[in-house]
């Protein structure tokens, strides 16, 4: 598969760590966590798998594409316009939780209108970027920070603060029913590849996932959700886990190393949160503009709408950003998160059923069109 | 055409718009660092207040201009009391002319008063606000936290590292110094399996001393304290091994041989076995050390010998460490957390551990292995 | 407007050349076009109009003075002139001199006369030839980019010589030059030169569809006011060609496909497309050791970052997250900034724009004064500022280190770019301290990738397994 492919599912690897999936694998820590990790790692490996296959036999041409073929069109265009709204509310979750962070930890003085607004103009921008822009975007990005993220990773495990017995702790929990959240919230870890739908079209030539690649994901998936729920558990204590909000961060606060001039390693682990998250939230609202401005294409076949549509989404996604960014706290987003999250994985199996349903009537397409 | 136009004009009203930011940002948010104060010791105590109960110390360095006074900064002390620390904190605003900034409190000293009240109430601003440091050491002040602040020892230089070399093992070195940060005291604090450890630094009258060698366990069921002697400390260390290289001195008096033998190394490692009748728990210690110190001459080929009673003398003492620990039923060791970690979790295993403590035998072996006898006979 | 045709049918019968005359008036016309030239030349004093006799040759020179080679003249017509009996062999030999040019109007033919040609009329042929002299041919010793090994010849202000040169080093058939003219008033020769086999045809097409707009533009004078007009942007601030004088550059480009514009009169010459990467790579790279090449490379980029983020970084440590530094390092920084009236990010501007000036008037001192400069600059923003407490110590260092590592970047064109984004990190750094600088770096990195050198990515990271050998 092409290296992009990777970058798009280790920058959702990646970007679960600082969002708010942890708390809500620690809320149920005592109640059957591990299960669900386990579960959640074989259907998302499975989504992968089958998104993954799905596409490759459609090199170059994204969902639209494949939806406007084969798919009449009062059907389509209600798909279309559901996923775009999915994918947005995706990359609006991440920026909530993206602004309480910052408001928390590095512009405590700046209201959080202020610093939607910030970060809004810098998303704008990416908007009017083309895919395959974006996707070398990500590239350079990853490239400076993957190798922070093994650094602190590395210094995480080796660290003597890292009290293996509270994980072992942790394990002993393990004959518990799975629990629906935690589940959920480690199958929103795999859904990288899902933004396939569009950036698909970037990948022209024919592409090939070997099983070899198949268990490379598989073991790196099992390794995240590893340090994901067992790395905090180590540092900050199994007991009132549940109870802290930003585990990751009091987590690596706890290391003590001499960097160089600075004095906390939690703040390169800032820096690298601020900036994956970020193009997380770019490629989630490029995937979104992507279909909204397919579904315009469909209704009508001008191209001088395209543009309209940006602006458009432009207006739609400050004023939804700022007006919910005024009402809502960090509780209440919790509690919305949760159900968000318990919505998604059945979402998921829409897309998969939509993708399994193309691909039939490509075959009894073909096939009429053989017999004929 | 018009899309590239419209872009450029979009960049360039961007960065007007920004440079607009740039006043209002001057108004709110910043503050230049000689506007602020960094707090690099926090020290709670009780008053003798009733309505106030909480006694804040703080101590601060003043930066001064390198060029013009020398190279150290001098420190105010500043102290409050209130009904909440927070209110302490913010009382203590006041006092100083500059805003008060916790993100470089290193140390956090409890005073001995207020080990008696439950401490989870009183570290709870220090996990709760976002700017502590979790890695800021977390100590006991005897005779009181203000005092141990407050102390000017004349063998450090006035530098702000003065609590912070003993500690972090860049300055001394010693096994009978227990390092505990706060991320470290909070989980053990919340974890029934484990009871935290608290280094105890002592100052005198004149506060011109510090001398930390004695270690506080408290008890996260309230059931008191108990303070350990240096011997005791090394003992914990030794078992704990958590500052991952220990190095101390180990007597060694038997069969009319006195010796001391400096051990650099130390391996330890413990299971709990519960399948016989009797619950036991068995350690396994390996040392590695070269003879310092010896009233008699001693001889090559018995330097088996010589490890064999050394290893007996620690045995013996970790032996009486343990049941004294477990008379007093305390476990900083975290027993308890092994046995729940290396068990499957059921309803009732806290119960089960609590009936099986008093009811541990321990059976520790020691292997002591001395390299060399020094450099001379 | 008369149109002349000097291409004489040569008819030859037993083994003799007859000239036929082809018109009865183009003995007119030549005579005609002769004296309309002599006319529009006749007012300066250099034009000079030279006729010729020897036995029954007669023949005229035209030409200015100023602008040809007297020696040639010499010894390429006048000499023969009179050596070569009969006029017939006269006009065989003229027609035979590889310096001939085309003529196709009087009006090129007076351009020409300005370039420095001659026009020699004998009956009614007209001839013109090309033999202008130069005195701009010497070739320089690289000023602009040093590389310690390696070749040290730059390009010359002539354009022939420095085609020669690049032919010298690329011994290849399929190097093909094309030559146009720049501007409708100074007649500038552009060249432009590419390997027809590795070039990148989009490129190319799009950079000479550029070229035909500029018809307009009365006078180009250097390649880099050319490439401003060629950018295809309004407003640019990183650069999307590449300016160079050194030869071994020019030829290693060549080499991968680029395109490579000469403007006669200017030793720097263009190379496109030029992606960010080009401008981070110096030849010395592949003239030293890998390993030593590999340390400088990440040195360089360490200096970008160093220079681009280290004021920006001081503002937000500072002003807004002072809890970033070491604690003694915080407490230095807090002493030394003891009595310091304003803000850091005004400090940091202030002493940052101080420096600039230097920069700026040091490129425009004479030699003698220079060295009273450099002393004032390092008085100045040296011990005096400290000492009057106008700004702290640290911000000296933080200058300083902006500076030297600012020009560890190899190519000049993106230095100039980087000294002014640094002033665009100050600011993001003043809104919102040390998250407003990752987003400005971010926001570079999106514009960076968003912006394309005709068809490339301009800032991509190439780790093509099969490279075409791109430079570094």
């Amino acid at each position: 598969m092409s290296r992009y492919f990777y970058y798009l599912v280790v920058v959702e690897f990646v970007g679960s760590i600082l969002s708010v999936i942890p708390s809500f694998l620690f809320e149920s820590s005592k109640k059957g966590t591990i299960m669900s990790m386990l579960l959640a790692l074989l259907a998302g490996v499975a989504f992968i798998y089958w998104i993954t296959k799905f596409f490759n036999h459609y090199p170059g041409r994204g969902l639209p594409e494949l939806l406007q073929q084969h798919i009449p069109k009062w059907m389509a265009f209600p798909i279309l316009f559901l996923f775009s709204l999915a994918w947005f509310i995706f990359g609006l979750k991440t920026l909530l939780n993206y602004s309480f962070l910052l408001k928390r930890f590095l512009l405590p003085h700046l209201q959080i209108n202020w610093i939607i607004a910030l970060l809004l103009l810098f998303i704008t921008y990416s908007f009017f970027m083309k895919t395959k822009k974006l996707l070398y975007t990500l590239e350079i990005v990853l490239f400076i920070n993957i190798p922070l993220m093994i650094y602190i990773i590395g210094i995480l495990y080796v660290n003597t603060g890292l009290d293996w017995d509270y994980v072992k702790k942790s394990m002993m929990y393990v004959y518990h029913a799975p629990n629906l959240l935690a589940f959920s919230a480690s199958f929103l870890i795999f859904i990288g590849a899902s933004n396939l739908i569009i950036v698909n079209r970037e990948f022209k030539n024919k592409q090939k996932l070997t099983t070899f690649q198949i268990l490379l994901l598989c073991v790196l998936g099992a390794w995240i959700l590893f340090t994901n729920y067992f790395i905090p558990i180590g540092y900050n204590g199994f007991e009132r886990i549940q109870y802290i909000n930003f585990p990751w961060i009091l987590g690596t606060d706890s290391l003590k190393v001499a960097l160089a001039f600075l004095e906390r390693i939690m703040f390169v682990f800032l820096f690298l949160h601020i900036s994956v998250t970020f193009v997380n939230i770019i490629i989630f609202w490029h995937v979104s503009l992507e279909l909204l401005k397919s579904t315009a294409k469909l209704v009508r076949r001008k191209q001088k709408e395209s543009n309209m549509i940006t602006y458009i989404f432009v207006l739609v996604v400050w004023s939804i950003s700022l007006i919910i960014s005024m009402k809502i706290t960090e509780s209440s987003y919790l509690m919305y998160a949760r159900s968000l999250f318990v919505a998604f994985p059945p979402f998921f199996l829409l897309v998969l059923i939509v993708c399994w349903f193309i691909s039939w009537r490509d075959k009894h397409d073909n096939r009429s069109l053989k017999t004929n | 055409m018009i899309t590239a136009a419209l872009k450029q004009t979009r960049w360039i009203s961007l960065l007007l718009i920004l440079s607009l930011l740039v006043p209002i940002a001057a108004g709110c948010g910043t503050k230049d660092i000689d506007k602020r104060m960094f707090v690099i010791g926090v020290g709670v105590d009780k008053s003798d207040n009733e309505e106030k109960p909480y006694k804040v110390s703080l101590k601060v360095p003043v930066p001064m201009n390198k060029k013009s006074s020398g190279t150290s900064p001098g420190f105010i002390f500043l102290t409050e009391e209130a009904a909440t620390i927070s209110e302490a904190l913010h009382l203590l605003k006041t006092h100083v002319d500059k805003n008060l900034e916790y993100g470089h409190a290193k140390f956090i000293v409890i005073g001995e008063s207020i080990l008696n009240e439950d401490l989870r109430v009183v570290m709870d601003i220090f996990l709760r606000r976002r700017e502590f440091q979790q890695t800021a050491w977390t100590t006991v002040g005897k005779p009181s936290a203000e005092s141990v602040l407050k102390a000017k020892p004349a063998s450090d230089i006035p530098d702000i590292n003065i609590l912070f070399n003993r500690f972090s093992g860049i300055g001394t070195e010693s096994s009978y110094i227990v390092s505990v940060f706060l991320f470290d005291f909070r989980r053990q604090l919340v974890e029934r399996g484990i009871d935290p450890v608290l280094p105890i630094i002592e100052t005198n009258e004149e506060k011109d001393k510090i001398i930390v060698n004695k270690a506080m366990i408290v008890n996260d069921n309230f059931k008191g304290k108990l303070e350990l002697t240096t011997e005791q400390v090394g003992d914990y260390n030794m078992i704990t091994n958590s500052m991952g290289s220990v190095k101390f001195e180990l007597g060694v008096k038997a069969e009319d041989y006195n010796f001391t033998v400096y051990i650099d190394k130390v391996k330890s490692k413990y299971k709990i076995i519960t399948n016989n009748n009797k619950p036991v728990v068995k350690m396994n210690l390996e040392l590695t050390g070269v003879v310092e110190e010896s009233t008699k001459r001693l001889v090559q080929h018995k330097t088996e010998e010589y490890s064999r009673l050394a290893g007996a003398v620690v045995k013996k003492r970790l032996e009486k460490f343990l049941t004294h620990l477990q008379k007093n039923e305390v476990d900083p060791i975290g027993f308890g957390l092994r046995y729940e970690a290396t068990r499957l979790h059921t309803e009732h295993i806290e119960d089960e551990w609590n009936k099986l403590y008093p009811e541990l035998s321990f059976d520790v072996t020691v292997h002591v292995k001395i390299t060399s006898l020094g450099s001379i006979e | 407007m008369v149109n002349i045709n000097n291409i004489i049918i040569e008819i030859r019968t037993d083994g003799r050349l007859i000239y036929e005359e082809k018109e009865d008036d183009s003995m007119l016309q030549a005579t005609q076009t002769l004296e309309w030239l002599i006319q529009q030349l006749g007012h300066t004093t250099d034009m000079v109009n030279k006729p010729l006799k020897s036995n029954q040759k007669e023949a005229t020179l035209v030409f200015i003075k100023t602008l040809v080679d007297s020696d040639k003249i010499q010894q390429m017509i006048i000499k023969p002139f009179f050596e070569i009996e009969t006029r017939g062999n006269f006009i065989d030999y003229l027609h035979s001199l590889p310096d001939g040019q085309e003529i196709t109007s009087q009006e090129q033919m007076l351009s020409e006369l300005s370039k420095g040609s001659i026009v020699v009329s004998m009956n009614n042929y007209l001839f013109m030839f090309d033999i202008k002299k130069v005195h701009t041919n010497t070739v320089p010793i690289t000023s602009l980019e040093n590389t310690v090994l390696g070749p040290q010849s730059s390009m010359s202000e002539d354009i022939h010589t420095n085609i020669n040169l690049i032919r010298n080093r690329y011994h290849q058939p399929t190097l093909t030059v094309e030559m146009l003219e720049l501007g409708s008033k100074s007649i500038q020769s552009l060249a432009v030169i590419y390997d027809r086999e590795l070039v990148d045809q989009t490129a190319l097409e799009q950079i000479k569809y550029r070229l035909e707009q500029l018809n307009s533009k009365p006078l180009i004078q250097s390649t880099a006011e050319l490439q401003r007009l060629i950018n295809g942007r309004k407003v640019s601030l990183f650069p999307f060609f590449m300016i160079t004088e050194r030869t071994d550059r020019i030829v290693y480009n060549l080499s991968v496909g680029k395109i490579v514009l000469s403007l006669d009169g200017d030793p720097s010459t263009i190379v496109a497309p030029a992606i960010f990467t080009d401008f981070m790579a110096a030849m010395d790279d592949k003239y030293h050791s890998k390993l030593y090449t590999k340390f400088v490379q990440i040195l360089r980029y360490v200096g970008l970052f160093i220079t681009l983020l280290l004021p920006g970084f001081y503002v937000a440590a500072t002003s807004y997250n002072p809890e970033i530094l070491h604690t003694e390092l915080a407490l230095s920084v807090a002493g030394s900034r003891v009595g310091v009236p304003y803000p850091s990010y005004v400090e940091v501007t202030f002493m940052l724009i101080i420096m600039e000036l230097l920069i700026e008037a040091s490129i425009r001192l004479p030699k003698t004064i220079s060295a009273a400069a450099t002393t004032v600059g390092g008085l100045i923003l040296g011990t005096a500022i400290t000492e009057a407490a106008l700004a702290s110590n640290i911000m000296i260092i933080v200058v300083s280190a902006v500076a030297i590592s600012n020009f560890a970047i190899p190519i000049g064109e993106l230095n100039s770019a980087i000294r002014v984004l640094k002033y665009v990190f100050i600011l993001f750094a003043t809104i919102a301290g040390l998250a407003g600088l990752t987003f400005g770096l971010l926001a570079i990195v999106m514009y960076l990738t968003n912006s394309e050198s005709y068809g490339e990515p301009y800032l991509k990271i190439n780790i093509d397994l099969k490279s075409k050998g791109e430079q570094q």
